[in-house]
This record gives C-alpha cells, structure tokens and sequence, in this order.
C-alpha cells in the first residue's frame, strides 16, 4: 500500500480533511489507474481533474493533433498545436503533478488494441467524439468486466452515465444502435461551447473518484441529460435490459469489427 | 401532457399537447403536425420505435415499456433524449 509522505499530505491536504477521501482514501487514488480515451472536450477536464486529485496512473489515448478550433474547449493544450493530444496531456499532467504516472498511447482505440489497453486499467473514462468509437468502449469495457463513465456533448446539452459491467445499464441499453452518418449534427457541424464539455468532464471525473474510494452515488442505472442553455437537468431512469445487444441474454462474446461501422448493430448470431 | 424536446432533435422547445390518454405513436403524429416536422422519421423505424432516439414518460424509458404502444396520458411529461456523440 501507498504511504502519504509529507509533501503529498501538504499537496493533498484540502481533500484529506474530507471524511470520504482522509488518508486512506488518498492512498486508493494514488494506487488506482485510468484510462481516459480522447484527450479533447471532455478529457481536458477529466484529465486535469485526475491528476491534481492524485490519481496514481493516467493512460491517455488519442490520435489527434491539437489544432487552433480546439482551443475554445480543450483547456490543457496551450502552446501545442500541432503536437499529438496524448503526448501534449501528458506533458500538462507531469507539470501539474509528479505524484501521477502518465502514460500516453498516440493512436486511436480500434478493435484491434481496445481490450488490450482496457485491461491494464482500472476504470475507463469514454471522452470520444464518435459513436463507433463509443459502441467499441462499451463493449470491450463489458468484456475485460471494466467500470466505464460514458459522456457525450453538443452545443449546450450533455448526457454522463456510468456503467458497472454485468450489474448496471450499459450505453447499448440506452441506445442500441448508432443513428445513420449524417442524421444527428456532430460538434463540427453543429458546435459545442467549452462549458458544457466542461462541466460534463468535471462530472466524469468526479465519477471516477467516487468509483475509486467506493463513495457517494453514481450515474448508474440512470443517465443525466442536461441542457445548460436553459438550465434543464433532467435524471432518467435506464434499465439493464435482457433483449441489449451486448449485455442482455446473448450478449457479445469478442469484438469483431463489423459491430462499429455505420450504425454499429450488432448481429445476434 | 408537456413534450420537451432539445436542440438537437428541434429548436429547444417544451410542447403542449392538449390529450386525455394517447400512444406515443400518436403523439409524435399530433407533435409532427405542431411544429411542422415530420419527427416520424427520426422517431418511427420499420413501425417499432428507432433505436437511436429514446422517449421517457416521467423520466421512464418507454423502450422498456411498449414502446410506440405505450400510452401517454394527461398531466405526463415526455422527454424525448437523441443520440449524442461529441466529445
């Protein structure tokens, strides 16, 4: 077990007087691992909330590079355009704090690696930007049997469920099947403002802290949608259902990589 | 019965729907003739409600109901939650 010296007591010392966190709780993040997928909206923050909070070991995966139209919302990548996201978190969490380590994976998650990087970790943090890429978390989350905190964004509204594989409601319970390419407006066609990714990420981070001390509630079995321009929050009940596709009775069994093209089905053999 | 629907499905909108007991099938016809817009399209597949759109009654997801089938009545409040994907 991890022991508090005495610069991490003064660093942490504003979370170790809370009951929930104390001394123990500290040792929990400093010995628990993530792995947050995307490293833009949603992951800056989720990112940056994690390592100040001393969580011991960050895997960041991106295959992106930070352009000029990320800056409005992607809070950790000052001075890197051009540098991969994955490379230029991690340079952000080693300056914000040298208790965490960090470990970036510049490439995209794909049917070949997802179960791979899933199993070292912990729990998984879903800050994608696509529905296969979505479908393909939660489903190799749900077969390497790993908490996954799932959020999506547009303009002022958001959604963050958190999903406990095999016990509680996974993202294909809520929403079985992706919509056809072009039928819902993505970010870059329909925009986001920084504060809804945001304050989604806050709450996904604040998520996986409470998964780690095994405290608090969760987004579990339910999902939050909120619709910040007009202060709309609403909690909706989603059930773990028998007939899903991936966690229901004929649940999947391995990834192949027809289930995460177009609308990402799944075809019950 | 108040419909709200986001800005992604149509301009943030909360929709009075003046009905004792309806489907939802029903009331995304009447909701469609409301606002001009055929939200059957989005909504209704293959007559079976869309997997990639959910409609809660009082935050109860009616895909776990009877879904198209499942009856709205006077006083509910209908929430229709789209996909999302951005990050």
């Amino acid at each position: 077990m991890v022991k508090l010296d005495r610069s991490q007591i003064r660093r942490y010392a504003r979370q170790l007087l809370i009951p929930e966190i104390g001394g123990r709780g500290q040792e929990k993040l400093l010995e628990a691992s993530v792995l947050v997928v995307g490293a833009g909206g949603l992951g800056s923050p989720v990112i940056q909330y994690l390592a100040a909070a001393g969580v011991g070991m960050i895997g960041i995966a991106d295959g992106d590079e930070v352009d000029e139209t990320n800056l409005q919302r992607q809070t950790i990548h000052a001075g890197n355009l051009g540098m991969n996201k994955a490379e230029s978190a991690a340079q952000f969490v080693e300056k914000l704090n040298p208790d965490v380590k960090v470990e970036a994976y510049p490439f995209s998650v794909t049917v070949e690696n997802a179960r791979d990087l899933v199993r070292r970790y912990d729990i998984v943090v879903d800050c994608t930007d696509t529905f296969p890429a979505r479908f393909l978390l939660n489903d190799a989350c749900l077969l390497e049997s790993t908490p996954l905190v799932h959020s999506a964004v547009l303009r002022f509204e958001g959604q963050i469920m958190t999903i406990i594989p095999h016990e509680t409601a996974c993202y294909r319970c809520f929403l079985p099947e992706a919509p056809p390419p072009g039928s819902v407006p993505t970010c870059r066609e329909a925009g986001v403002i920084g504060v809804t990714t945001g304050f989604f990420g806050v709450l996904q981070a604040n998520e996986v802290i409470k998964l780690i001390i095994s405290k608090g509630e969760l987004f579990t079995n339910k999902l939050l949608y909120v619709d910040l321009l007009h202060n709309d929050f609403n909690l909706i009940e989603i059930s773990k259902h028998p007939s899903c596709p991936a966690c229901g009775e004929r649940r999947i069994k391995e990834l192949r990589s027809e289930y995460y093209v177009e609308t990402c089905r799944i075809e019950t053999d | 019965m108040k419909v709200r629907l986001p800005a992604s499905i149509y301009r943030d909108a909360e929709i009075e729907i003046d009905a004792d007991e309806i489907t939802v099938e029903e009331l995304v016809k009447i909701l469609s003739e409301k606002i001009g817009r055929d939200l059957r399209k989005l909504i209704i597949r293959n007559g079976d409600l869309s997997p990639f759109v959910n409609v809660f009654i009082n935050g109860k997801n009616v895909r776990h109901e009877k879904g198209l089938k499942t009856i709205v009545k006077k006083g509910d409040e209908v929430s229709l939650v789209p996909a999302v994907a951005g990050g």
